[in-house]
Formats: structure tokens, C-alpha cells, sequence
């Protein structure tokens, strides 16, 4: 270690540096006596310890203890000081000073006790401020990495998208069918996983958004032009990822139900969408004016067999009302 | 004996997943294969439905689950309470199959190859133990 002792009588300078040397025997020790020398010894070397006089005949001990944290943010700095100057010396404290000691010769102890103390905080704020650092660093790889992982699931599923939606093209009758619900499906997922990345704490979604480009693009591609979406989402609802998954996906088995059976033979219709916040509590609700079906009527494919799990895993309630002649209402109510 | 049914007939798995797409999907292919499926969302639900005396002959659990019991936790209540019950874990993260299991529980990487998956139950239940 290094310790630079600051003081324009060389007396006490010898004094600090006797004390300094029985605690610290192995330390390698800088006199400063004038203002040169303590220039030069600022651009030196690092210091571990700096002992300095309040009151010099170059300058002043405040001065002294701006520039040496300056330069030395981790550096310990001691001061001596005269009876009477303890007000100032506590002032100083505030601007980095460690410690202080009333030059005395009875204070010698004092001295000693001091610069070890003083070291010791030093080291471990030194320590401290590497770990923050380190820690610092970590997190914004954590950060990359997220990112990079979202980035590289979406372009997966992107791509699994494409494949299927290729492969409908290229294929005909119930299995083209079959490969472009599937791609659609992907593409639910998709959508959620492309909203986490727009986010900065890549937990949460933009639902309304989700909702909104999924339910134009089936109607799109299933409404034929005869099926009209009303959308009603007028407050932003934003959900975390683990919810939003189950429920793209909920919404989407609902959405392409009422599109598939609701509205057979060629028949008009409209299909609603209203999404509802109240305090903490969202309201979905897909309604069809189709010719609805009986309890019981209902088919046991791999959509209707999805969507209760679908919703518990949301963490949802989920309705079905329905009457033949009369439309199909889905309420689900997060809470 | 009867003339031969179809060779999962009656037997009862339950599978346990909290994923609904992946458990949904697995019970739909294991019912094609003959058997007859129970579903559990977590290790509690599966508890829960053990306890009912619903006849289950082979538990099909992923490891990884949310809630105060995982999947191991599950294996290891079975083997306290039900050690007759073969279990088979699944995972889709390469580090809990390299991970130190009790060794009678077999491992299975996700996503599931059902004819692995047939192929294992076969084993663990046997001829004998699937009357």
C-alpha cells in the first residue's frame, strides 16, 4: 500500500509517518511539504491513505480533500487539525474527510486508531462500489440476454408460421384446413411474444393490441366479407406474459369457434369483441349473433376441450351462454 | 382368458401439466392409444384426485410446475403414499435430466414421443400388473 502524508513542518511529518510506519510496515510512504510536491504526488501513484494538516502555508485541508477524492475516489483521508478547527473538521466529514484528529501529543493513540479505521472503511467502500459495479454489469447482461432469447423465440415461431402457412398452400381439401389453423394458432402465440419485446421490463403485453390484430386478421380470413368485427377496447389492458399466453390462445379457439359454426349457409353477421377494466379486474367478452347451439350440442374437438384449461391457467373465470336461434356470449373475468 | 382387447384398454393414466395445450394435447394422443386419461393442472390437483380413489395406474408428471409442489415433490409423495404407482417425470430443460432423481422414477425429455411414452407405460406396468 501507498500512504502520501500532507503537512508543511517536517517535524510532523515525521511524527504521522513513525505512527503510520508501526501500522503499516510494509507500506511505501510520499512526504508533501509544499504545493509542488503535493501536485506531483497527485499524479504519482495511488494512495491508500492520505494524513494531511488542516492548515498549511500553501493552501487548506478542504482543498486538499476535494482534489485527493477527486482523484482517489476509495482513498482514505485523515486530517490533523488545531483546537477549535473540530467544526470544521466535521464539516469536511460531509465532503469525504474519514476521520480527524486534534494534533496533540496526547492524541498520538488517537492517531494510529484512526488511519486503521479509516483504511478499513476505505477498503470496504472500495469493495462495496467493485461489487455494485460487477453487479451493475450483470444485470444489464441478464437484460441482453432476455432480449436476445425473446428476439430468437419470435423469429422461431415466425418461422414455424411460414412453414405452415406454405405448406396449407401447397395441400388441398381438410388438410390445407387443418395446417392453416395450426399456422394461425402459431401465429396467437406469436403475436404475444412479438408484444413482450416492445416492453422494458419484458414481462407484460399489450393485450388490447393483440386482441385487435388477432380478431382482424380471422375475420380477414374467415369472415369472407359477410362477418362484421365491432371492437370495443378502449382502455389499454396490459397483462404478464404467463397470463396473456393462455389467454391469446383462449381467444383465439372462441374467435375462430364463432367464425367456423356461427353463421352457416352463407349467412351475415357481427361479431363483438369488448374488453372492460374496472380497478384491478379485466372483462372480456366475444359475442356472436349466430345461430347459437344447445348445452350438450357441443362438440368435444381439441378447441372446446383447450378452453377451460386455457382460462384456469390465465388465472380467469370463464362463461359460455348460448341458445339455439340466438347468438353465443364468452365472458371470461380476470381478476 | 377373453378375447384380446385393445392393448391399453382400461388402463388409467393420469398426466399432470400445467401447460393446458401440452396436457390437453398428450391426453388426446394417449386416448387414440387406448387409454383412459385423467388431467391435473398441478401436483395439488393430482393429490387431490390420488386421494379421491380414482384408479390410476400410472402417473405421468412434468417437473417443472408452479406452486408449492413440483413434479418431483409429486414423485415423492406417490412413493410414500402410493408406492405400488409406477410415475414417469418429464422435462424439457436438459439440466433436471441430468439432475439426481430417485433412480426408480424413469426421466423423459419433453416434448413427448408418444411412442416412447406408450412404450414406457408398457414396461412399468406390465402384463401382469394392467388387469
Amino acid at each position: 500500500m501507498r500512504i502520501l502524508l500532507i503537512d508543511d513542518n517536517p517535524d510532523d511529518r515525521a511524527l504521522v509517518r513513525r505512527e503510520a510506519e508501526a501500522l503499516f510496515p510494509e507500506a511505501e510512504l510520499l512526504e508533501a511539504g509544499s504545493r509542488d510536491d503535493f501536485e506531483a504526488a497527485m499524479h504519482a501513484a495511488r494512495y491508500e491513505l492520505v494524513v494531511t494538516d488542516l492548515h498549511l502555508n500553501w493552501g487548506n485541508g478542504r482543498e486538499i480533500v476535494s482534489t485527493v477524492r477527486q482523484n482517489y475516489p476509495d482513498c482514505a483521508i485523515v486530517m490533523f487539525t488545531g483546537t477549535g478547527d473540530e467544526m470544521t473538521a466535521v464539516e469536511l466529514m460531509k465532503s469525504g474527510l474519514d476521520d480527524y484528529v486534534v494534533k496533540a501529543a496526547r492524541q498520538l493513540p488517537r492517531l494510529r486508531a484512526s488511519m486503521n479505521l479509516a483504511v478499513q472503511n476505505a477498503r470496504q467502500r472500495s469493495a462495496l462500489s467493485e461489487r455494485e459495479r460487477q453487479l451493475t454489469a450483470a444485470l444489464a447482461y441478464k437484460d441482453m440476454l432476455l432480449g436476445e432469447l425473446h428476439h430468437r423465440v419470435r423469429n422461431n415461431l415466425q418461422t414455424i408460421v411460414a412453414l405452415l402457412d406454405l405448406r396449407a398452400r401447397q395441400t388441398d381439401g381438410g388438410t390445407a384446413d387443418e395446417l392453416r389453423e395450426l399456422a394461425a394458432r402459431m401465429r396467437a402465440l406469436a403475436r404475444v411474444q412479438a408484444r413482450i419485446y416492445e416492453t422494458e421490463s419484458l414481462d407484460q403485453v399489450d393485450f388490447t393490441a393483440t386482441l385487435t390484430e388477432m380478431v382482424v386478421e380471422l375475420v380477414k380470413v374467415y369472415g369472407e366479407d359477410r362477418i362484421k368485427p365491432a371492437l370495443r377496447l378502449p382502455d389499454p389492458v396490459r397483462l404478464e406474459v404467463g397470463r396473456a399466453m393462455p389467454l391469446a390462445l383462449l381467444c383465439y379457439e372462441v374467435l375462430l369457434n364463432a367464425l367456423k359454426h356461427a353463421w352457416p349457409d352463407g349467412r351475415d353477421g357481427t361479431l363483438s369483441v369488448e374488453m372492460k377494466r374496472s380497478g384491478e379486474a379485466v372483462e372480456l367478452r366475444i359475442v356472436d349473433d349466430g345461430i347459437g347451439f344447445e348445452s350438450g350440442q357441443v362438440n368435444k374437438g381439441f378447441g372446446s376441450r383447450l378452453t377451460p384449461g386455457l382460462a384456469r391457467e390465465a388465472n380467469s373465470d370463464l362463461s359460455i351462454e348460448s341458445r339455439r336461434g340466438n347468438g353465443t356470449s364468452i365472458t371470461v373475468r380476470l381478476a | 382368458m377373453s378375447a384380446p382387447s385393445p392393448p391399453y384398454a382400461r388402463l388409467s393414466v393420469l398426466v399432470v401439466e400445467d401447460e393446458t395445450i401440452i396436457r390437453v394435447g398428450l391426453a388426446m394422443e394417449l386416448e387414440e392409444a387406448g387409454f383412459d386419461v385423467h388431467e391435473a393442472a398441478n401436483a395439488e390437483q393430482a393429490v387431490m384426485l390420488l386421494q379421491s380413489g380414482t384408479a390410476v395406474k400410472v402417473v405421468i408428471t412434468d417437473l417443472r410446475m408452479p406452486g408449492p409442489m413440483d413434479g418431483h415433490g409429486l414423485a415423492l409423495w406417490i412413493s410414500e403414499h402410493r408406492p405400488e404407482l409406477p410415475v414417469i417425470i418429464a422435462s424439457g430443460y436438459a439440466v433436471d435430466l441430468e439432475r439426481e432423481l430417485p433412480a426408480r422414477f424413469p426421466v423423459m425429455s419433453k416434448p413427448y414421443d408418444i411412442a416412447q411414452l406408450v412404450s414406457t407405460i408398457a414396461r412399468l406396468t406390465g402384463p401382469s400388473k394392467s388387469d
